[in-house]
């Protein structure tokens, strides 16, 4: 074999060894099927405004709660209670508080429907928001669990449709181990908020 | 090579036609019968002129800022507006839901009736959509919670199940 004729082989090789490299690159970066018709993600922050596509909230407080009371109902249990501003941007024909979930691991926990007077499910106005509270009934001994077992991250999400695909989401990330908790709390009657 | 595309000059032309064509035929009739189903085609009339779409002449419109009474609950930075609609239907009976209000300028929002948040806006006795087998003329009377840095001119829009695609827009300055 000359020399000529070896390198050509190594060179084959080597093209060889980085095709299946760029081949590995493409199936690691390209998106799962899901990707392609995930949510448009909005980041909040306590007290912060978010604004998506048809949807604009400002979470003013996440509190624990052993018991909720609403307007003489009242049940125990573990209960995340969010009081928010939530608002339409666009449009408000057929425009409803629809999605309110808690996601915990690999659980997701939708608003409870229990408490009477939640303004989860409430039709919204555009550009002039409404102020409530929703709340979510998470399995007994949750909290407890989180307080105990430390950083217990939940992420609260937000959205006009049930259908959430290609529409935008607002997302709030808390920790159940540290929330701010107490022993009962009345949940925050429906009113205008502050756009 | 030559001879190749000589011999086949038939059906590569046939392919270059067709290949687009079924494309065009086929993606066209699909948009069409998505704007064909929802209002998508306005019938603009200005500020205090009518429009006339099967048979029906819709409008004039007006717009009014309305005082809220004292003990209404309403938010600080809203503005209610009350807009008056006249219909003259045809020999046929026509029906319209309750009209939406569009900003023309800025983010071009959208509100719907407010006969719920402001039901003292409306009028006593008239209606927020078209009466059912109304043949007579009537006038639709709708109240909108906006807020107060929604600016004019607003269309008015109105769907209607018989309309589609068509509907009238009806542009009102308040």
């Amino acid at each position: 074999m000359t020399g000529r004729a070896r390198s050509a082989r190594w060179l084959l090789a080597l093209a060889g060894c980085g095709l299946v490299a760029l081949a590995w690159v493409v199936m690691a970066v390209t998106p799962s099927d899901d990707a392609t018709e995930a949510p448009f993600v909005v980041v909040s922050q306590l007290g912060e405004r978010a604004e998506g596509r048809n949807i604009a909230v400002t979470v003013d407080r996440v509190v624990a709660a052993e018991t909720l009371r609403d307007q003489g109902w009242e049940a125990d249990g573990d209960w995340v209670v969010v009081e928010l501003d939530i608002e339409s941007v666009r449009s408000e024909s057929g425009v409803l508080f629809s999605w309110a979930s808690l996601q915990l691991g690999d659980r997701r926990y939708q608003a409870s429907e229990r408490p009477p007077n939640t303004i989860f499910g409430l039709p919204l106005s555009t550009g002039l928001a409404r102020a409530g509270a929703i709340a979510f009934e998470l399995p007994e001994g949750t909290l407890d669990e989180a307080r105990v077992d430390g950083p217990a991250e939940a992420v609260l999400s937000f959205a006009v449709d049930r259908e959430i695909r290609l529409d935008s989401l607002i997302e709030l990330t808390v920790d159940l181990g540290t929330l701010e908790s107490e022993a009962t709390v009345e949940l925050a009657p429906e009113a205008w908020g502050d756009s | 090579m030559s001879g190749w595309w000589r011999r086949n000059a038939v059906p590569l032309v046939a392919t270059a036609v067709l290949l687009p064509a079924t494309f065009l035929i086929i993606g066209g009739s699909e948009w069409n019968d998505y704007f064909s189903g929802r209002p998508t085609q306005p019938m603009t009339a200005r500020p205090g002129e009518s429009v006339e779409l099967n048979g029906v002449t819709w409008g004039p419109a007006s717009i009014e800022q309305l005082d809220p009474p004292a003990d209404a609950e309403l938010p600080a930075d809203a503005v209610v507006y009350r807009v008056t609609i006249e219909v003259r239907p045809a020999e046929e009976a026509v029906t319209c839901l309750p009209p939406s209000l569009h900003e023309l300028q800025g983010a071009q929002r959208e509100w719907g009736s407010g006969s719920y948040e402001v039901d003292w806006a409306g009028g006593a006795d008239s209606w927020d959509s078209c009466p059912i087998d109304a043949t007579e003329p009537f006038t639709i009377v709708v109240p909108y919670l906006v807020p107060a840095d929604a600016v004019g001119p607003f269309a008015v829009d109105i769907e209607g199940v018989d309309l589609i695609p068509a509907f009238p827009r009806l542009v009102v300055e308040p």
